[in-house]
């Protein structure tokens, strides 16, 4: 039994033989029908905290009131009136999975967030977390797939490519892929798995120029508009990398690489950094697991990850360190707890006010 | 006088729908899992939340209510559709069991943490700095009070003093989430 598959039936996407097959699991143990019960009530509190949830047009939601008000002065009569006949309404779905998120420092309130578990299933281990699908009005095909800091998200395409996003990630995709291509435009951090389609290449392009275009593979991205570079680590098959850079003659011009597996190019804003040919690339996705790797990171890119992975804000008033490098792994741990741990390797202080952590050089 | 009292109520309702009525249809299709069903429940819901309109104060929010009786309609809803020997079958019952068992363990607190964790925030900006200080000592930094009165220098008594301002704070900001729900 995975996560996935519990979160499938929670949403009613899932087929007669998976409910049949959760069922069972949920009515052989206690444990897994508490397990269960924690995951349906969190994927509650998800849909209840969003900002808007776009399952009915305003005119919609008018008829039904009047529906309301037709049945209240109607009350004390055997007849009914206005009862709902319409059709049910679909939530404009890409297919997607809500869950849990990993929770904030400030959710005091809320030790029984903190008390579910994992499982390991056999085959790669599926983080699914909240994100936000904003559905564009009706008439349009295309669609947004978003993920806010402190949040992870995944989404299978129409040709049933999956995208795995990282905080603060965004995916613009039509519903429908043309004939000739699949064309995506990817902001933040992601992991992909094209399915294979010689006839229709995928190509992802990101904000700051970057096109990668695939048949089938599974390649990782990371390009945030606010970091200095972005890069691309290519896991198995091929792909042909592609960036506008500015030539000598100041015209812009088009580099492109072809990549095999294991290799990671980074660009910055003139055009190739790096080109590394034996990519770690379990720590390139570690953050799919829920694992926040930090391996001689330099503080100022601890910063920016610690910000977006748990939707903080951090300000650093000595920038001398910035430059100091840091090495740990945390999964699943608070904000403070990360802080604290970060205090007690390094010269590194932090105190929080007004729900922003301020980080100064410690005095020893 | 009754004129501008009813057509109040009447404006706070028409909001109150027009505001919570998706979230409200969405939190009971989610344990019923049938849209035509969880609109049903949710205007009956509206139809209780107007007849009961003279007891709820209009200065609080109404959506923890409307949570609130959504889901002891749905948790009747659902008990009763079990025990129904025609129209479902086995697999539905045990399903409906379930969502039932998930809906009686379900609090308003986790429900709606958002707006939860919202108000905390507000809370702490209303606090003054060393209420503030010391409230953020102890449930942030987890000290205990002995402790946090080493670190200030003062009386554990003044910590308390202190924590018991903040909770304060907390209780005013938190009452539409908490009162007997």
């Amino acid at each position: 039994m995975n996560k996935r598959l519990l979160i499938k039936h929670i949403v009613g996407e899932a087929t007669e033989r998976e409910r049949k097959e959760v069922t069972e699991w949920i009515s052989s143990s206690k444990m897994n029908e508490s397990y269960y019960i924690n995951l349906m009530n969190l994927v509650v509190s998800q849909d209840m905290s969003k900002d808007s949830l776009h399952i009915f047009s305003k005119e919609e939601i008018r008829d039904r009131l009047l529906d309301v008000k037709e049945k209240i002065r109607g009350k004390n009569k055997e007849e009914f009136r206005g009862n709902i006949s319409q059709q049910s309404p679909k939530m404009k779905t890409g297919k997607y999975y809500f869950a849990v998120v990993v929770a904030a420092a400030t959710l005091l309130l809320l030790s029984v967030l903190l008390n579910l578990y994992q499982f390991n299933s056999d085959a790669k281990e599926e983080m699914v977390t909240t994100s936000s699908l904003t559905i564009g009005p009706k008439t349009d095909v295309i669609n947004t797939f978003y993920t806010e800091r402190g949040v992870k998200g995944k989404i299978v395409l129409e040709d049933s490519t999956v995208v795995w996003l990282n905080s603060d990630s965004k995916i613009i995709f039509p519903e429908h892929f043309s004939s000739d291509s699949r064309q995506i435009r990817f902001e933040g951090e992601g992991f992909f798995e094209v399915a294979k389609n010689s006839e229709r290449p995928m190509v992802v392009t990101t904000a700051k120029g970057m096109t990668v275009k695939v048949m089938g593979t599974k390649f990782h991205i990371k390009s945030y508009n606010n970091d200095d570079s972005e890069q691309a680590t290519l896991f198995t098959g091929k792909i042909q990398l592609a960036k506008e850079v500015k030539g000598n003659g100041g015209a812009m011009v088009q580099q492109t690489i072809e990549m095999v597996p294991n290799e990671t190019v980074i660009f910055n804003r003139n055009g190739v950094e790096l080109i590394s040919h034996n990519a770690d690339t379990t720590k390139k996705v570690a953050w799919k697991r829920g694992e926040l790797v930090f391996d001689e990171t330099p503080m100022s890119e601890v910063v920016k990850m610690l910000e977006r992975w748990h939707g903080a804000k951090i300000v650093v008033s000595d920038n001398a360190i910035l430059r100091h490098k840091f090495t740990g792994s945390f999964n699943a741990e608070s904000l403070v707890q990360v802080l604290e741990l970060i205090k007690f390797t390094s010269p590194v202080d932090y105190n929080i006010v007004d729900n922003i952590a301020y980080l100064r050089v410690r005095n020893i | 006088m009754n004129n501008i009292k009813e057509s109040q109520g009447q404006d706070f309702f028409d909001s109150a729908f027009n505001l919570y009525y998706e979230r409200v249809v969405l939190y009971i299709y989610r344990y019923c899992k049938d849209w035509s069903v969880a609109e049903n429940i949710a205007q009956d819901t509206y139809i209780t939340f107007w007849e009961n309109l003279s007891k709820v104060d209009e200065c609080r929010i109404p959506l923890p209510y409307l949570l609130f009786v959504a889901k002891n309609k749905t948790i009747n809803y659902l008990n009763r559709e079990i025990v129904k020997t025609k129209h479902s079958t086995h697999l539905q019952k045990e399903e409906m069991l379930t969502a039932s068992r998930a809906l009686e363990c379900s609090t308003m607190s986790t429900v709606l943490y958002r707006e939860i964790e919202f108000l905390v925030r507000k809370s702490l900006t209303e606090m003054t700095p060393k209420t503030k200080e010391f409230f953020q000592m102890s449930r942030y930094g987890c000290k205990k009070n002995e402790e946090i009165a080493q670190i200030m220098g003062v009386s554990v008594k003044t910590v308390e003093y202190r924590i018991m301002s903040a909770l304060r704070v907390l209780r005013k900001n938190l009452k539409d989430y908490f009162n007997g729900h």
